[in-house]
């Protein structure tokens, strides 16, 4: 009789355990909304290899493009996909880099993110939309320049590999947002033109799997 | 794209410096429309506007660059508005006042340093910094003071013009551009307000020239003083030492505003003697002067002061190019250090 209890234990926990996540063969591109993942994988931002790319309009000519590297911060998801990836995300404005030590210093001023006040970027996503596998429309808060305000971020997993201390995700996220909306307004009329309003961004991260303390 | 930043410059630097400079010009004007018996009131009103006539530059230079800051601030520099327009309210009232001139500066200095001292506050600040503040608006205060006392008004604005015009280009290149152009057009009004107050002064010095050389010469009496009879009597609007701690105030909060979102070379001590620049203008003292033509004593005072800032603006603009030289050599100079940093 305790055999069988304890081989009926065996098949019916894992079948509990499966029953209560969420079905992860819902059709792609269905647009209910799935927030909260049922196991996510805790993972930690990789600093190195985490990096956020900027482009903007300069004098209503070329696109320019810059970057902040070493973000940091945390993901959670489940290895299956079976929910949304909830990213926390932070940039700090101290690792802008442009390719001129001149840019960088501007862009730090006042005129534009004013690391003075304001150090860091962050992003932290609240739920998600499967758009297909592996790929997600986060909604998220974006908070730029003492400014937060909800954004919906294209999220797609690159990959999953192995690193040195476990599994590594990779993720590309881009949203594309404007300047003004966050009370950064140099240079789209005073001076005119001179930069445009519009900042597309495209956020590589990797994530190395958290082990267990 | 030409015409659209002409007409950025137009509106954010020569409309606000228009302003300012009509304002106190307007009060000179009033002054040299009256007779000379009937002065003494329109002097004093045009004394109280040109106390204003900076801050109202800045203040219109600032709402057309960054448009209108409420409360609470999102920016700490966005105080200066604020400290602006109280240090015209006071260094007006304190104008209006028929006090001596240690007085006035004791007053003026007293509640803006005191009041910059707790309310203006920019980031990475601290007990120090803040004490800094209210003991430079003493200190330059106390200076800028002692200078409109032995300069005269011309001399006055041109050097106030050449000091806000040097911290324009220490804001620039501490990359703060846009209060590099607000302080550009308080240089703008202040050199215009000097245009205005030289024109009509030296038409004052004619005109009592001419009513000189109309009566008879007493016997043994100077030619030079029969021109100008009493001390600065061709000086239609002297500087109050009220107005000249208020433009002291201003451009020492705006240097703090400066040195605090600093992302450039600008090391304190350029700041400091640009603020400090009128003092060179003491060397040149009036008994020196005693018989020469204003115009030279003005062209003396203005050229030393002059000189120390672009001496002190050479050295700043020549300690960002060396870095940024040294830093471009640095680049890659290491590769293997390079990808040591990267595989940390």
């Amino acid at each position: 009789m305790r055999t069988l209890i304890v081989a009926s234990s065996f098949i019916a926990v894992p079948f509990l355990v499966a029953m209560s996540r969420p079905m992860s063969s819902a059709p792609f591109g269905a647009a209910a909304p799935i927030t909260q993942p049922a196991v996510a994988g805790e993972l930690t931002l990789d600093p190195v290899h985490s990096m956020a790319l900027f482009r903007i309009q300069h004098l209503e000519a070329g696109q320019f493009w810059g970057r902040i590297n070493a973000l940091s911060g945390s993901v959670a998801w489940p290895m299956d996909d079976s929910a949304a990836p909830m990213i926390k995300a932070v940039a700090e404005i101290k690792h802008i880099d442009t390719g001129s030590e001149k840019l960088d210093n501007n862009l730090k001023g006042p005129n534009f993110f004013n690391e003075k006040e304001f150090p860091s970027i962050s992003f932290s996503s609240t739920g998600g939309t499967r758009v297909a596998e592996r790929h997600w429309m986060l909604s998220g808060d974006l908070s730029l320049h003492g400014v937060t305000k909800p954004v919906q971020v294209d999220c797609v997993v690159t990959g999953v590999g192995k690193g040195p201390t476990g599994k590594k995700v990779g993720f590309e996220c881009m949203v594309t947002i404007k300047r003004s909306d966050f009370g950064m307004t140099w240079g789209i009329e005073k001076p005119p033109k001179a930069l445009g309003d519009e900042v597309r961004l495209v956020i590589g991260l990797e994530a190395d799997e958290t082990k267990a303390e | 794209m030409l015409p659209e930043v002409a007409l950025y410059l137009l509106t954010v630097l020569l409309l606000p410096a228009f302003a300012g400079m009509a304002v106190g010009g307007f009060g000179v004007v009033m002054v040299a429309r009256r007779a000379q018996a009937d002065r003494q009131q329109a002097v004093r009103r045009a004394q109280v506007v040109q106390a204003i006539a900076a801050p109202i530059a800045f203040l219109a230079s600032f709402l057309l660059e960054t448009g209108p800051v409420g409360l609470p601030l999102t920016e700490r520099w966005h105080v200066l508005p604020y400290a602006v327009a109280v240090a015209a309210i006071v260094g007006a009232i304190a104008s209006r006042m028929r006090l001596p001139w240690w007085v006035q500066w004791s007053i003026v200095a007293a509640i803006l340093g005191g009041l910059a001292w707790k309310f203006v506050v920019f980031p990475a600040s601290n007990p120090y910094l803040q004490a800094g503040l209210l003991g430079s608006i003493v200190l330059v205060g106390l200076l800028w003071s002692a200078v409109a006392r032995d300069a005269c008004s011309v001399g006055m604005a041109m050097m106030a013009a050449i000091v806000f015009a040097g911290l324009g280009v220490l804001m620039v290149l501490a990359n703060f551009a846009s209060l590099g152009v607000m302080a550009f057009a308080v240089a703008a009004a202040l050199a215009g307000l000097g245009i205005v107050s030289g024109v009509l002064n030296l038409r004052e010095a004619a005109r009592l020239r001419a009513a000189a050389s109309a009566q008879p010469v007493a016997v043994g009496a100077d030619p030079a003083g029969a021109a100008c009879p009493a001390e600065a009597a061709c000086e239609l609007v002297p500087w109050t030492a009220a107005a000249a701690t208020t433009l002291a105030a201003i451009a020492c909060v705006l240097a703090l505003c400066g040195h605090a979102y600093n992302y450039g070379e600008v090391r304190p001590l350029h700041w400091a003697v640009i603020l400090l620049s009128p003092f060179f203008a003491l060397l040149v003292c009036k008994p020196c002067l005693r018989g020469a033509k204003p115009i030279v004593g003005v062209a003396w005072r203005v050229g030393l002061c002059l000189v120390v800032v672009l001496v002190t603006l050479i050295n700043a603009v020549g300690r960002g190019n060396a870095v940024e030289d040294a830093g471009e050599g640095a680049a890659g100079s290491d590769p293997m250090m390079d990808m040591l940093e990267e595989s940390k």
